[in-house]
């Protein structure tokens, strides 16, 4: 066998791991909720024990700058000890803690039976007393092996410390009209550049009747129209090149979703005679609450659309695809410098989090738009993300379906990519970031009610109550002693079994009932 | 030692070595399925299971079994189990080639060669002689490098 085949299969396991253990994590969620599991763990403390199994959960912490599909929240982690966790929070997270529990085990035995047959693997992998290396890949860890991760002083109790929240005081309750069909009359004709478009209505252009129904792969000088018309509307198609290409489609979709409001669902991207009808007319985008900065953005959630005002007058208009509402684990390393790691060395966390966008008003704090505008990680890419929220960012993907499917970012369609990943025409994600600035608001609706939006707060993603934050610049960092944290609970590891056996099938299965009681003895 | 602290052992140890060698063998979504179902049955069953000597081989079988019924009406999978647009697998070649070889071999490369289990355990978990399973890595990841090699 070849050498090169060899490492390659070597390299691959903590992909097979993190599958495994993703794979678990989803399956416990699909078509299972509260209702089932929340009895069960919400409320019961962690123990010791539980702790050291998830310690050696399959995590993959490298070196490299981590950050999943932008959250990178850290504040969590430093806020009070008591109080503020929802209680749906809490549950999620402890059922994303329980399913990895057993998978932690096994990657210990795993690692230690690497450890046998490879003379250089990580050290410390005594399955079964006290900590494991988290993941240290010894075939891949080259600078800074991961220190080991000790659980230390985090406290068991997840904290959601509202008081934290970088959110902005609600301007004014009273808001601006939402946005209406197009209703006004045909009047001026579209020639007319977007600096003459005065208060939000974006004037009618000449009718012209369509003899067919176009849609992605359509081409011709009616698709050139159309995109012409589209631009206006703000909405960007990557030029008018009379091809209707998928970026075409996106803007379709938030045309029929913000104006005409259709439901996303039924969103199709097909510009019928119909909907060109409804785009030719004028169209009035308001802001729906007035704004002290120059610039700001409104995110609607319900309909997954964006639209970005300066000084009320809308500027770029963008479907989105936010949080997916599914829950999520994830390690990161957070960037010295950046909001939430004001150190010098890059910072490790273990987080667990809900793919939730939520809604309120905030600011745009921090920005890498820098350059190729790619901010890269294992578990994501984002593309000139701009953060306004903690971990939450308005960001550039190739990747923006017709329905939330996001950690909990704002993604903004970037089109057509060529070899290097580079956006080929203009586009909503290039565009953003010359619209908006650091300092400027962003209002995030979640609901159709403007009028009823207060200002949401921000689901806190959870630190990793088993897991310690660690310096992973620290290579001299000593490895954890081979007892249990000192600072753990009282609880006795004796009194685990019960609560930890029965959870893992039932997280993993189906087949709940059969596994949600101890045997009987 | 307490019945429930016996099967906890099981299920730290034993259980995620059974999980380990069906993902091997089946890859990571189909592997999950059958190893928690697997664990349930051990469950279910841990009067008799509990006093086997190698409860991850009677396991293997017993997935065996419920794996055949569950191949059945499945088109092939990815290794790798599905996950989010916005996140990319690492080596997705490795994966797709994987999933060209047939399940036994493939069991073997993955435990021996990613996890780095010895012949023995192998055979002990697989319930073949260490013999076979020699003969099957060397089978499977010939045909691994092939499928590898003539692809890039």
């Amino acid at each position: 066998m070849s050498d090169d085949l060899e490492q390659r299969l070597w390299d691959f396991q903590p992909a097979i791991e993190e599958s495994i253990r993703a794979d678990l994590e989803r399956k416990a969620y699909v078509g299972e909720h509260t209702a089932n599991v929340s009895p069960l763990i919400v409320g019961t403390p962690r123990t010791p024990s539980q702790r050291l199994a998830h310690d050696a959960t399959g995590f993959e912490a490298t070196t490299g700058h981590e950050v999943t599909d932008g959250y990178e929240d850290a504040h969590v982690y430093s806020g009070g000890g008591s109080g503020g966790s929802t209680s749906r929070r809490t549950l999620l997270f402890a059922a994303a803690a329980s399913v990895t529990i057993l998978g932690g085990v096994g990657w210990a035995l795993v690692d230690r039976d690497r450890e046998r047959s490879r003379t250089t693997a990580s050290p410390e992998t005594t399955a079964g007393t006290s900590t494991t290396d988290v993941a240290t890949d010894p075939a891949q860890t080259s600078a800074t092996p991961t220190s080991a991760t000790t659980a230390t002083a985090t406290t068991a109790t997840p904290t959601a410390p509202a008081t934290d929240a970088p959110t902005v005081p609600p301007t004014d309750p009273a808001t601006a009209p939402p946005t209406d069909p197009a209703t006004a009359p045909p009047t001026d004709p579209a020639t007319a550049p977007p600096s003459t478009v005065v208060e939000n209505v974006i004037a009618a252009s000449p009718p012209v009747p369509l003899t067919r129904n176009l849609k992605e792969g359509s081409s011709g000088a009616d698709v050139t129209l159309l995109q012409q018309r589209l631009t206006d509307l703000r909405l960007q198609t990557g030029g008018t090149s009379g091809s209707f290409n998928h970026l075409t489609t996106q803007a379709v979709w938030a045309f029929q979703k913000l104006v005409m409001q259709i439901p996303p669902s039924k969103a199709n991207g097909i510009v019928t005679p119909d909907v060109w009808t409804a785009m030719q007319g004028a169209v009035t985008l308001a802001a729906r609450k007035p704004s002290s900065t120059a610039a700001h953005v409104e995110v609607y959630v319900p309909e997954q659309v964006l639209v970005v005002f300066k000084a009320g007058v809308p500027v770029l208009m963008s479907h989105i695809s936010t949080g997916s509402g599914k829950s999520w684990k994830a390690a990161i390393v957070l960037d010295p410098g950046t909001p939430d790691n004001p150190g010098a060395t890059p910072l490790t966390q273990h987080i667990l989090g809900s793919s939730i966008t939520p809604g309120g008003s905030y600011k745009f704090v921090w920005r890498y738009t820098t350059g190729d505008g790619w901010r890269t990680g294992k578990l994501g890419k984002m593309y000139k993300p701009m953060y306004f929220n903690q971990g939450v960012a308005v960001h550039g993907m190739t990747d923006v379906p017709g329905y939330p499917a996001s950690h909990g970012c704002v993604r903004l369609p970037m089109g057509a990519t060529d070899g290097n990943n580079e956006p080929k025409g203009p586009n909503p994600a290039d565009m953003f970031p010359t619209l908006v600035s650091n300092g400027d608001q962003i209002f995030v609706f979640t609901d159709t009610n403007p009028t009823a939006q207060g200002n949401e707060a921000p689901p806190y993603d959870k630190p990793d109550p088993a897991f310690a934050t660690t310096t992973t610049a620290a290579p001299a960092a000593t490895p954890p002693p081979a007892t249990s944290p000192a600072t753990a609970p009282v609880t006795a590891p004796a009194t685990v079994p019960p609560a930890v056996a029965p959870t893992t099938p039932a997280a993993a299965t189906s087949t709940t009932s059969v596994v949600t009681t101890p045997p009987a003895t | 030692m307490s019945h429930e602290a016996e099967f906890e052992r099981f299920a730290r140890t034993e259980a995620e070595r059974l999980r380990r060698v069906l993902v091997a063998q089946h890859g990571v979504d189909l592997g999950n399925d059958l190893a928690s179902d697997a664990i349930a049955y051990a469950w279910e069953h841990w009067d008799r299971v509990g006093g086997l000597t190698n409860p991850v081989g009677y396991l293997y079988r017993v997935a065996q079994t419920s794996g055949r019924d569950r191949r059945r009406r499945q088109r092939p999978v990815p290794f790798l189990a599905e996950r989010p647009p916005d996140v990319e697998h690492a080596d997705p070649a490795l994966a797709q080639a994987l999933m060209r070889l047939a399940p036994v071999p493939r069991a073997c490369v993955v435990l021996v060669h990613v996890y780095g289990w010895s012949y023995g355990e192998v055979a002990e978990s697989l319930n073949v002689s260490e013999a076979s399973i020699r003969n099957h890595l060397h089978r499977g990841v010939r045909k691994l490098r092939d499928l590898l090699e003539n692809k890039s």
